[in-house]
């Protein structure tokens, strides 16, 4: 399947999130789309599959232009998408998950026997009658990815596969996709915002930047390139640079002690677990999805309650005691979904900056030019409504309403969805946080990421805290191994 | 500017469409519809005597309204408003009976204190809805429902058992109250003037509360995102509860004004589907404080002209319920037919944002 | 009193009459405010075709009227502004028709000194509490009630009456002890049969139609009489609950009956299980109020009219009737006939002494007759009968 993007605009308002686009998906290749988040490779994906229709410019199929295409329309032609988030129902058993989304209407019968078909081709192993709640990330997507196969998908399109699963499985996905294209027919387009899955996997590669094509690359892949065509050249260099790695705190008292402590979270119950952290601690949570990491980062936070066992903070015991008395405590807590958890999208920014900072409600303006604008860098104006936020901004709002004297900070995906300059910056303001006698627990999808910036990593894995490993004995494989019980606990620490 | 220039044409597009549609349906069941709609006017605004009706059918409709856009500023839907109108009449006529008539308060001070009774048993009812909601996890549409029909066999209860008239129960209500017990009438008798001005000061009370104290600011806050408010330690079911209670407050006020201003005693129904009533006009102004006391005054004047239906046309009274209920609804319908109605600049944010 | 009553209303016909026909006043406007709905087959029907009645007698009289006037249906309503409504609207006199408007009614007519108020019920002009302009007209429905008790316990087999009573006040137990007089008469006296054989049981569903929610279901407390053995039901209800219930018991083979109120018509529901209906008849009183209004000569009382017994059915005279029912055997019809004409000539009188109220204090002497106001007050029900005297 030979599919060429020619010359795509697209247009929300007077953002153009894609501009003048022109690409080729080569039959039998891996093809790379490369870009910073908000480059518009969503954007061009979305195009590509019939869900946005372009305001400029056409999607060449085998040599003939597919006007008006429909989502049904990309379908039939063999053009079938793996969204970032899964498109599935968790109540319903995976045969009929699998069985759904378009397509003849199968009986029971015959859809297992396809989904068997198809797992067996791809080396797959996915209980049909299990509810899709009760598999993992992996797995989900497996299951997405068998049903694409099975309605006979030609260019199959990947929009950041890898988020959320395990160094080995993301090996068996490329392994996958690699078997996938091995006909020479068929082509995978990959949206990704790492440069290393996209070195290892990819034959070509196409950089978008701001919305418009910026550079294209045939294997082998040079780095320094890419990065210079993804971030401008001064970017790479800021990127490229080795963070200064913490050292391991080992003296003084600690600020959090957690005690044969079992936190119950909405969905899971932790093992009980007993951990210690001292001031001036960077300390990273690894695991994979329902290893049990943002549960603990919760129940640290107060959200979710610890029932049983102890947990003190700076002495003070908060087991089972609100929310509030943590945030009492000076324990703050920075969620994930930042526009969904932490932040009030109709209100404006100053009015955050009242609820934040109540008694000196007065001083509102000056806390925001003060905090906001010195020194986070916030660029919107204080009666912007936070709904118009960046991702990068929202972060830096949310950080900006954190106080001063926090002792313990609590962090879920601190950089997700950011740019580089900002993922900069939050980690710049966490190490000033720590030298200023703070403790800092976060919690990170990205494995290299997670061990580039945390001086101590604590590894979950099936709801326990499996592995407390102290900075310079930790490598990626051996963390990705404990994440997902490859390893047996007792040998890492030893 | 334009954006108040583009709604207010918006509502000027949806009151035209509506009395078009309403119009049709009321030729279609054989009245004239012009007279229909003059005699309803007339009715409402058409001499003194109907303006002072119709005032006093804005007061219980603008302290509800007051009072469910409290709640509404907390996320919170108070259905509950006619059962808390219910308990804030019968809180009055207790105070009154029990307290004012046996002479245990002193005069001047019986209709006050009716009316800050009626007040905490507004309050309270709310409170029963809002704990329900945040300690119980029951909805307060359905809590408030429920509490409605309570109220109901409360007020009924009271009237024909212990608060009955001597010898004999009545539908028509408890004995009536001596007129040192009213709040004092203005002109006509249907109209109290305290009436009216509390009710003002409720609703500037509200309008200031809500947009210009740091209270208002945490329901806003509470109603945009109820986690992130849990999350900076604003305790948002502390604030949820405080909305029910203020809006509880509003709402057994008007209860009070009712009795004290109006009806003179308990009668059955004492809440007259006014807080149903205050629920469309609260919808009607979307939730606009700015727009709520137009809405009110045109649900008073369509209440009270509508009575004059069966009388000046003999038009079987039940239509002037239809006439009301389709003018409300296609009221409601007309606001989203309007052609420029959801392609504001949201929708580019929206999309970026899901770009990214 | 009684046999006066005639007397003096025909004597107030004739002057109102000679002087109607003299004073060339203009067209009288009226308004009537029915408590249920105007087509209700039942008492608000009744007083409606009374004003209608009027309009066709008094050629030029314009009836301006508004049914449905209770808190449950237009809530927010009060009576002295649909008197203002209507006063604007030309009318001079206002008949309000139910005992629940009595507050409104006083407050309007001290807010209109000038308009004439007769509130159709209620007891203001008797217990002084009425304004100079407002008076009480009401009939005697007893009489009809007894008729009605009468040929209930003629008709019943198992001895076992059920009385379906709306609200309790005074109206309401003194018309059901007038079912129960006329009942204990016919059982006793006409059957010969023992006093503890008759069960005379009163039911009261809490007002006087069905409010679902408020009040019991008719149908429900109809059903229950008749599944205890009660073979007739007597409603004392606005509504037609009880002979529905008793068409369909008689459809699966049951042998039941009932007697509605109100309106003259109301046995069409279920004419085969219909003793009779004692109704209301508007149409005379209400035209000699008009009259006497037009005329100027109306002196606002309390007025308590007596049943025409000579003419008992005639839509021209009598203010009440009693409609014999299909269901009726002839016997009891020749019985029922020769009751109405020994009370119309004061052979029998029910309520001549001795009587005891359920508590076992004495409604009337032995030796003597309860008067108007004794039986207009009745504070209970009577020994003999079943069910509460006053609510909980």
């Amino acid at each position: 399947m030979d599919v060429v993007l020619s010359q795509i605009v697209k247009r929300f308002g007077p953002l153009a999130a894609n501009d003048d686009v022109t690409m080729r998906f080569a039959p039998g290749t891996i093809h790379g789309l490369l870009g910073e988040n908000g480059a518009g490779k969503s954007t061009l994906m979305r195009v590509l599959c019939g869900v946005l229709a372009p305001d400029g410019g056409e999607v060449v199929v085998n040599g003939r232009a597919c006007p008006g295409l429909t989502p049904e329309g990309a379908g039939a032609l063999g053009i079938g998408m793996l969204s970032q988030d899964p498109l599935d129902f968790p109540p319903l058993p995976v045969w009929e998950n699998f069985a759904l989304g378009g397509g003849p209407v199968l009986s029971r019968s015959q859809a297992k026997a396809r989904l068997a078909a198809v797992c067996a081709r791809m080396g797959f192993v996915l209980p049909p009658d299990a509810p899709v709640s009760r598999l993992t990330v992996a797995e989900r997507q497996q299951l997405e990815l068998a049903r694409l196969f099975d309605r006979d998908v030609r260019l199959l399109i990947l929009d950041e596969p890898t988020t959320g699963i395990s160094p080995a499985q993301k090996e068996a996905l490329f392994g996958v996709l690699r078997a996938f294209v091995a006909d020479g027919e068929r082509v995978v387009a990959l949206v990704t915002h790492k440069l290393a899955e996209a070195k290892e996997l990819c034959d070509t590669v196409s950089v978008l930047r701001q919305g418009r094509l910026v550079g294209s690359f045939a294997a082998p892949l040079s780095t320094t390139a890419i990065l210079g065509a993804m971030f401008g050249a001064e970017a790479a260099c800021a990127v490229g640079a080795v963070p200064p790695r913490p050292a391991p705190v080992v003296g003084g008292e600690a600020l959090l002690r957690v005690t044969d402590a079992v936190i119950a979270d909405e969905k899971i119950v932790l093992q009980p677990l007993s951990v210690a952290i001292r001031p001036g601690e960077i300390v990273g949570l690894a695991g994979i999805s329902g290893g049990g990491q943002e549960a603990f980062l919760r129940g640290l936070a107060g959200i979710a309650p610890v029932v049983a066992g102890s947990l003190a903070v700076a002495g003070r015991e908060l087991a089972g005691k609100p929310a509030t008395r943590f945030l009492n405590a000076a324990v703050h807590y920075l969620p994930a979904s930042r526009l969904e958890e932490g932040l009030f999208p109709g209100l404006t920014l100053l009015d955050h900056v009242r609820l934040a900072f109540p008694e000196r409600r007065a001083e509102a303006r000056a806390i925001f030019a003060e905090r906001c604008v010195g020194r986070f860098r916030l660029t919107n104006l204080p009666e912007a409504k936070a709904a118009r936020l960046s991702g990068g901004n929202q972060q830096r709002l949310l950080l900006s309403l954190v106080p001063d004297d926090t002792r313990l900070l609590l962090a879920d995906n601190p950089t997700r969805g950011l740019d580089a300059a900002s993922i900069a910056q939050i980690w710049d303001h966490f190490r000033e946080r720590a030298a200023a006698g703070a403790a800092v627990v976060f919690f990170s999808e990205d494995l290299d990421e997670l061990l580039a910036h945390a001086g101590r990593v604590l590894v979950f894995f099936n709801r326990a805290l499996v592995a407390d490993l102290k900075a310079g004995i930790f490598d990626a494989a051996c963390v990705g191994d404990l994440m997902t019980g490859r390893t047996v606990p007792g040998q890492a620490v030893a | 500017m334009t954006g108040r220039t583009s709604s207010l044409a918006r509502a000027g597009f949806s009151l035209a469409l509506a009395l078009c549609v309403t119009l049709a349906i009321v030729a279609a069941a054989g009245a004239p519809p012009l007279t229909t709609l003059a005699v309803m006017l007339d009715g409402g605004l058409g001499s003194g005597q109907a303006v002072l009706r119709t005032l006093s059918a804005l007061v219980p409709l603008l302290l509800c309204g007051a009072a469910l856009c409290v709640t509404f500023a907390a996320n919170l839907w108070n259905i509950g408003v006619e059962g808390q109108i219910t308990l804030g009449a019968v809180c009055c006529v207790w105070f009154l009976r029990d307290l004012g008539l046996a002479g245990l308060v002193p005069p001047f001070l019986a209709v006050p204190g009716a009316l800050a009774a009626s007040m905490v048993g507004g309050a309270a009812w709310a409170l029963l809805s809002g704990v329900l909601r945040t300690h119980g996890r029951v909805h307060e549409i359905f809590s408030g429902l429920g509490l409605n029909f309570v109220a109901m066999g409360v007020s009924l209860w009271l009237i024909l058992g212990p608060w009955k008239r001597p010898g004999m129960a009545s539908m028509s209500g408890t004995e009536p109250l001596p007129a040192a017990l009213w709040l004092p009438a203005l002109g006509g008798r249907p109209m109290s003037l305290w009436g009216l001005i509390l009710a003002v000061a409720a609703f500037v009370l509200v309008a200031w509360v809500l947009n210009r104290t740091f209270f208002g600011l945490t329901l806003s806050a509470v109603r945009q995102n109820a986690m992130a408010a849990e999350r900076l330690g604003l305790r948002p079911k502390r604030r949820m509860l405080a909305a029910m209670a203020l809006g509880g407050a509003l709402a057994g006020l008007a209860g009070g004004v009712l009795v004290a201003g109006l009806y003179h005693r308990l009668i059955p129904s004492i809440s007259g589907n006014y807080g149903y009533t205050a629920i469309m006009a609260v919808l009607l102004a979307s939730g606009s404080l700015r727009f709520l006391p137009l809405a009110c005054l045109f649900f008073a004047v369509l209440t009270v002209g509508s009575i004059q239906l069966p009388l000046a046309l003999s038009l079987d009274s039940s239509l002037a319920g239809v006439v009301q209920g389709v003018l409300v609804l296609t009221l409601f319908a007309a606001r989203r037919l309007w052609p420029a109605g959801n392609t504001g600049s949201t929708g580019g944010t929206r999309n970026r944002g899901s770009a990214a | 009193m009684r046999r006066l009553m005639p007397l003096a209303l025909a004597a107030v016909l004739t002057i109102v009459c000679a002087v109607a026909a003299t004073a060339a006043e203009k067209p009288l406007t009226f308004g009537l405010l029915l408590v249920g709905p105007y087509n209700d087959k039942g008492y608000s029907q009744a007083q409606y075709e009374g004003g209608k009645y009027v309009e066709a007698q008094q050629p030029g009289t314009k009836m301006l009227y508004l049914d449905k006037v209770n808190p449950a249906d237009r809530p927010g309503v009060t009576i002295p502004q649909l008197v203002d409504d209507l006063a604007a609207k030309g009318a001079t006199l206002i008949l309000a028709g139910s005992d629940d408007m009595k507050d409104g009614i006083r407050e309007a007519a001290e807010a209109h000194p000038d308009l004439t108020f007769v509130h159709l019920s209620g007891d203001d002009a008797l217990t002084g509490k009425a304004p100079k302009n407002l008076g009480n007209v009401f009939s005697k429905m007893e009489y009809a009630k007894m008729m009605a008790g009468f040929s209930a316990a003629m008709t019943t087999k198992t001895g076992k009456i059920g009385f379906l009573g709306p609200l309790i006040n005074d109206e309401t137990r003194r018309l059901a002890n007038a079912a129960y007089l006329g009942a204990r008469y016919a059982w006793e006296t006409v059957r010969g049969q023992k006093p503890e054989a008759l069960t005379f049981k009163v039911s009261w569903i809490g007002f006087w139609f069905n409010i679902p929610g408020v009040t019991s279901d008719p149908n429900q407390v109809a059903g229950s009489f008749y599944d205890q053995g009660y073979d007739v039901i007597i409603s004392g209800i606005d509504t037609p609950e009880a002979l529905t219930v008793a068409g369909a018991r008689k459809k699966t083979g049951a042998d039941v009956y009932a007697l509605p109120y109100d309106f003259k018509l109301a046995c069409q529901g279920a004419p085969d299980v219909c003793l009779g209906v004692p109704y209301f008849n508007w149409g005379p009183p209400l035209l000699t109020i008009a009259k006497a209004v037009a005329a100027g000569t109306y002196k606002p009382g309390f007025e308590w009219l007596a049943p025409d017994f000579a003419a008992l059915n005639d839509p021209d005279k009598s203010p009440i009737g009693f409609t014999e029912g299909n269901a009726l055997s002839p016997e009891t019809k020749k019985a029922l006939a020769q009751f109405i004409a020994d009370i119309g000539s004061g052979k029998i009188n029910l309520y001549a002494g001795p009587l005891q109220y359920q508590d076992g204090t004495t409604f009337v002497q032995a030796g003597s007759v309860a008067t108007d106001k004794d039986i207009w007050f009745t504070p209970q029900l009577l020994r003999g009968m079943e069910g509460a005297s006053a609510s909980k």
